[in-house]
Order: structure tokens, then C-alpha cells, then sequence
């Protein structure tokens, strides 16, 4: 069981499928985001937010884990790497675009920002958004006792995967709406109920609905050798 | 008093430089590896540094890392006596690290995609099929959790931290964890634009060392459960646990680790607390080492400081290179190995300490007599993760 002490939600404008680059170059220069890309910008400001909308106003307490859950990670990154290589000689490349292409980048600037020095876990899951995956593993850590709190954010940008995908005419997931619309969204589970303020989760235990008897497992085993 | 239930290894498999599979990987641990050279045409980079890039990797895989991934699997699986009619009723999680499994990057899809005229969607195709882990649960038809973490250079540790949380917290019975990534041009010329590749072998906590080496391979163990590990060795406890695990960010720097290594040693501590043992219980350390200078002196600071003059550590990446999201596994199994055997080799690379080194890691073969040994591995983005492993009737 676990509590939800806070959220937040960054969307795009109504109608449009990219969250507006204006808000983020202004959040990017708030918080000394010089060189945090779009992609660590939405993660971020999603992250501040729902550690604002929680009893601890921001001030989140210092053992906190933050997890980063996407799908393609920073892709606007990555391509902008991938435009170096064609481009320049490999010798003479920009390192900046190298290390924020790395899935990890936004957990390490929402560390720095909130002073979080708790476990770090950055998932990927290419086949839909990864959430479920990532409130299991949430739910893992903070029943195993890992830690006490968990800000799990969920980011989405749009970019060149799915600038791919739209000219590969037929391709079914082109028109789904999840490949279109930007997104970042972010959780603050806790195991105190009384930081609680809206709710509780449990994620459905994967493989619970599998039933085995110990006594099959002994004959499989037994079977076996 | 450890407070945590226990996770069991009940079996591994890995592939590297330094191995194919768990008899080689001995070996090469002990004896002489083939030098890293200059990466082949494949590969396709233009910068002439020395990789450990694998030769005979052909499979039926749908990529180079899945068919680095498939066979540490294999072994692993194996090795523990899991059959996949075992492993269909079971509650089985997969999480697997990688860095570059989860980037589409490959530059000549690319190119024509910028061009306007892709000509073969292969690439995305391929890209689109899943993480690693997404196709191992496919595949095997696991109805356990899933996740591929990209933690960057401690990817593979960290999947088999969260791996066994899931067995600690009772979502699963058995989980595959391991860590994979192959060689490709983007990681080769983004490690040298950073400025930390060495032009010459890499020698790691080495008065000259120049930097790191790239590499590639994949690790896999197969965790359980006590009450399942005793099932799949027929009865019999297993003989090896992941004793405790921890991992802390440094909330510094998104390249550079803390100077004092603040964030690695809160992992350590952790995980020493998690498995309820003292730093004067763990026999040696097997340091992430990358031949770095901020790495190995922010490491050996760290060790000097929780573990005195007299600790016991190395590095293997002079033998495989930095395989990056396989790393933490696969280091995790080459210190089981090693404890195994009551011996460590010579910290590989290694021939004097300097100023920034002040107590030098294993120089020559040492024998040694203890349950427990850490492995830890450090990360872009601050990530610090440490692992201990240690003989099950000790703990």
C-alpha cells in the first residue's frame, strides 16, 4: 500500500500536441537550466510541482527516491547527437548533447534542484507509457523499506521516433494518440498515510492471477531430475 | 542483525571480454584476455581508440544486444536448473539494464529519415519490438513484473537491486536480472567527446591512467526466493545470496562524481546496513574502476574512508572494458566468482598508485578467507549503487 502525497500534470495547450516551449524556456531560466534540454525541463517542472502540492511544500525530505519513467527518453537529444555525428568530424563533438541523451539526465537535475540523495531509477518501456511497470517497482521499493517516499515522474516528448513512424504510411501506432501528445506528470507516493492527499494505490501484483500448488512444483522439480 | 528477508543467486551466466560463459570468464579473470584493439568496420567510427569488442556474435536475435543477452540467459537458466516449464509456475519478474538497448541511433536509419526518404524502416522496426525486458517477458511468457532500467553506467546493478526488492516485497518468486549493452559508434564518440577515453589499454587507479576503455557483453542472474531456490536445487539451500543492496544520487553534477564521493558512500552504507554486516565483514571491494581519474580517486577516497588502509579492492574493466548497462551485472558475478575461489587476481592495468591513489588496489594474486564481498558502480547523473554478495550459510 502506498499513499499519494502530491501531483501534478504538465500538458500541452488545448488543441496542440506540444507543451509549450515558451513556459519551459522560462522554467529553464528560473531554476539555472541553462543547458537541461526540453525534455529535463518537462520532467522537472512536473516534479517541483507535485512536491509543492504536498504537505511538504516543496521541501521534500532529503532520503526521497525519484524514479523517471518514458518511453523514448530525451529522443529531441539523442537526434540532436545523432546531427553531430553526420555532420562534424567524430573528434569534434559536443559532449553536452552526448550526456543529456542519456535516460538519466532529467533524474539528475530534479536531484540536484530538490536536494534528493535517495535511490535513482530511470525505466524505459517502448511499447506503451510504462506506468503500471513503473508504480510496481515503486511499490516494491517502498514496501521492501528502500526508502520512505517516491517521486515518480512520467515524461513524453515528441519527436523524430515519431516523425518516423507518421511517414511510414499503414503503420497503425502513427495514429495513436499517446505517439501524439506531450506529456509529464509526476507522483508523490509515500508510506506514511498521514502525508496522504488523495488517496491510495496498490498496483495489482503481477502474476498473482497464476495459481501453482506447492505440491506441482515439487513433482515439476522432482520431474525433472 | 540483518532486518531484510534474504534473496538467493540460484544461478548466472555471463559473456565478455574476459569470458564466454561462467568456466571462461574464470579463466580469463586469472589469465590473460585478448587486448582491446581498434573497433572493426562494423562499428563504423573513425576514431582510432582500443575497444573489447566480441568476436562470433551471431544469432537469430532481432539485435547484437539481445544476442549478447540470449546467451548469458541461456547460462543462467541453466546454471540454476530453471527449465521454462519451471519458470511458467512461477511468479517470474524480468529487469534488465541497458543504455544503449533503449536509444533508436542507428545513424544511417537516420540519416534518411532527415533526407526525407527512409529507405528500409528495419531500424525502427527493430527499435519498436521492445526493451529488453519487454521481449524476455514476451518471449518466455512471464507473468511477473517488468521493467528495463536505464540508469546509465549502473543500469545493470540497479536492475538487480530492484529485482530483488520485488522478491523482498513479495511480487515475485523469481526474477531474471541482468544488465546488456553492445558496441556502436554513438557510445564510442560520445564517451571521447566527454574527453574520458584512453588512446592506449586502460589502467585503472594507475598513476597514468588515461581513462576508460569501451566494451561490450551482457550478465544475467537468475534470483529466487529462499523457498524457491531450495526448490530448484532439489531440496538443498543455496549457496549464495545478495546480501544487501543500496543506492543513493549525489544531487552534484550530471557527468562528475561527487569529489568526496558522498552519494557512493551512502550506497555503501546501505547496503552494509541491509545486510546487517560491519565494513570489517566484507572481504574486498571490486570498484566500479574505470580508469578515469575522477572515478577511481573519488572510489578509492571512499574506500580508504569506511574501510581503513588495509581494504582489499581491484577492477576488472582492464580486462572487459567498460560494458556500461552490463557492467553492474556482470561485475557482480565476477565477485561471486572470485569469492568464491578465496583469491583475487591483480587489478587489472594496474602498476603503481599515484598521489590521488593513496592506498592501492590488489597488485598481485592474493588469497584471502571471508563470506562477503561489495561490487559498486557509479553513473552519470549520480548515480551510485552498491551490491553485496555473500555465502548463504554465513549470513
Amino acid at each position: 500500500m502506498m499513499y499519494l502525497a502530491g501531483k501534478s500534470e504538465l500538458l500541452p495547450p488545448p488543441g496542440e500536441h506540444c507543451i509549450d516551449r515558451t513556459f519551459l524556456a522560462a522554467f529553464r531560466k528560473q531554476h539555472g537550466l541553462r543547458r537541461a534540454d526540453f525534455y529535463t525541463a518537462m520532467a522537472a517542472a512536473a516534479a517541483l510541482a507535485a512536491a509543492e502540492d504536498s504537505c511538504f511544500q516543496g521541501r521534500l525530505p532529503e532520503e526521497t527516491g525519484i524514479f523517471v519513467s518514458g518511453r523514448f527518453g530525451p529522443q529531441n537529444t539523442t537526434a540532436k547527437f545523432l546531427d553531430e555525428l553526420l555532420t562534424y568530424p567524430e573528434d569534434q563533438l559536443l559532449a553536452a548533447a552526448f550526456s543529456h541523451s542519456v535516460h538519466n539526465a532529467p533524474a539528475s537535475y530534479i536531484a540536484q534542484m530538490l536536494s534528493l540523495t535517495g535511490p535513482i531509477l530511470t525505466m524505459t518501456r517502448i511499447r506503451n507509457t510504462g506506468i503500471e511497470s513503473a508504480l510496481t517497482s515503486a511499490a516494491g521499493f517502498l514496501a521492501a523499506d528502500y526508502c520512505s517516499r517516491i517521486l515518480l515522474i512520467q515524461v513524453q516528448e515528441s519527436g523524430y521516433i515519431e516523425e518516423s513512424l507518421r511517414k511510414r504510411n499503414g503503420t497503425p501506432d502513427a495514429n495513436r494518440t499517446e505517439f501524439a501528445r506531450e506529456h509529464a506528470s509526476a507522483l508523490l507516493l509515500t508510506r506514511y498515510e498521514t502525508e496522504n492527499r488523495y488517496g491510495w494505490i496498490n498496483p495489482a501484483a503481477p502474476g498473482r492471477d497464476h495459481p501453482e500448488s506447492e505440491e506441482s512444483h515439487e513433482q515439476d522439480l522432482t520431474g525433472r531430475n | 542483525m540483518r532486518e531484510h528477508s534474504k534473496v538467493c543467486i540460484a544461478g548466472c551466466g555471463c559473456l565478455s571480454n574476459a569470458g564466454d560463459g561462467i568456466r571462461n570468464t574464470l579463466a580469463g579473470l586469472y589469465g590473460d584476455v585478448p587486448p582491446p584493439r581498434r573497433a572493426s568496420r562494423r562499428i563504423g567510427t573513425t576514431l582510432d581508440l582500443p575497444v573489447f569488442e566480441l568476436e562470433h556474435i551471431s544469432s537469430e536475435s532481432p539485435s547484437r544486444g539481445m544476442a549478447l543477452l540470449d546467451r548469458a540467459l541461456a547460462e543462467a537458466l541453466e546454471n540454476a536448473g530453471a527449465t521454462e516449464r519451471i519458470l511458467q509456475r512461477a511468479r517470474v519478474g524480468v529487469c534488465i539494464g541497458t543504455t544503449v538497448g533503449v536509444q533508436l541511433n542507428d545513424l544511417e536509419f537516420y540519416r534518411t529519415l532527415k533526407e526525407g526518404h527512409p529507405t528500409s524502416f528495419d531500424a525502427l522496426d527493430a527499435f519498436l519490438e521492445g526493451t529488453p525486458s519487454e521481449r524476455l517477458r514476451e518471449r518466455l511468457r512471464l507473468t511477473g513484473p517488468e521493467a528495463t532500467i536505464s540508469n546509465a553506467c549502473a543500469s545493470g546493478a540497479d536492475a538487480v537491486a530492484a529485482g530483488a526488492l520485488w522478491i523482498e516485497a513479495d511480487l515475485c518468486d523469481l526474477v531474471i536480472a541482468g544488465g546488456v549493452d553492445e558496441l556502436s559508434r554513438v557510445p564510442i564518440a560520445g564517451f571521447h567527446a566527454l574527453g574520458v577515453t584512453s588512446p592506449e589499454p586502460c589502467r585503472p587507479f594507475d598513476a597514468e591512467r588515461k581513462g576508460l576503455n569501451l566494451g561490450e557483453g551482457a550478465g544475467v542472474v537468475l534470483l529466487a526466493s529462499p523457498a524457491w531456490a531450495k526448490k530448484l536445487r532439489n531440496g538443498h539451500d543455496s549457496r549464495w545470496v545478495l546480501a544487501g543492496c543500496g543506492s543513493s544520487a549525489d544531487a552534484y553534477h550530471i557527468t562528475s562524481p561527487h569529489p568526496e564521493g558522498l552519494g557512493l558512500e551512502r550506497a555503501i552504507r546501505q547496503a552494509l546496513s541491509r545486510a546487517g554486516l560491519q565494513p570489517g565483514q566484507i572481504a574486498f571491494l571490486n570498484a566500479h574502476g574505470t580508469g578515469t581519474r575522477s572515478n577511481d580517486a573519488c572510489e578509492c577516497a571512499v574506500f580508504r574512508h569506511l574501510f581503513g588502509d588495509r581494504v582489499r579492492y581491484l577492477s576488472t574493466k582492464g580486462k572487459t572494458g567498460h560494458t556500461l548497462g552490463a557492467a553492474g551485472t556482470l561485475e557482480l558475478i565476477f565477485t561471486l566468482l572470485m569469492l568464491r575461489e578465496g583469491v583475487l587476481p591483480p587489478s587489472a592495468g594496474f602498476r603503481s598508485a599515484g598521489e590521488d591513489i593513496p592506498v592501492p588496489p590488489v597488485a598481485e594474486t592474493t588469497e584471502f578467507s571471508g563470506a562477503f564481498a561489495l561490487s559498486t558502480s557509479l553513473a552519470f547523473g549520480g548515480c551510485n549503487s552498491a551490491l553485496i554478495v555473500g555465502r548463504e550459510d554465513a549470513l
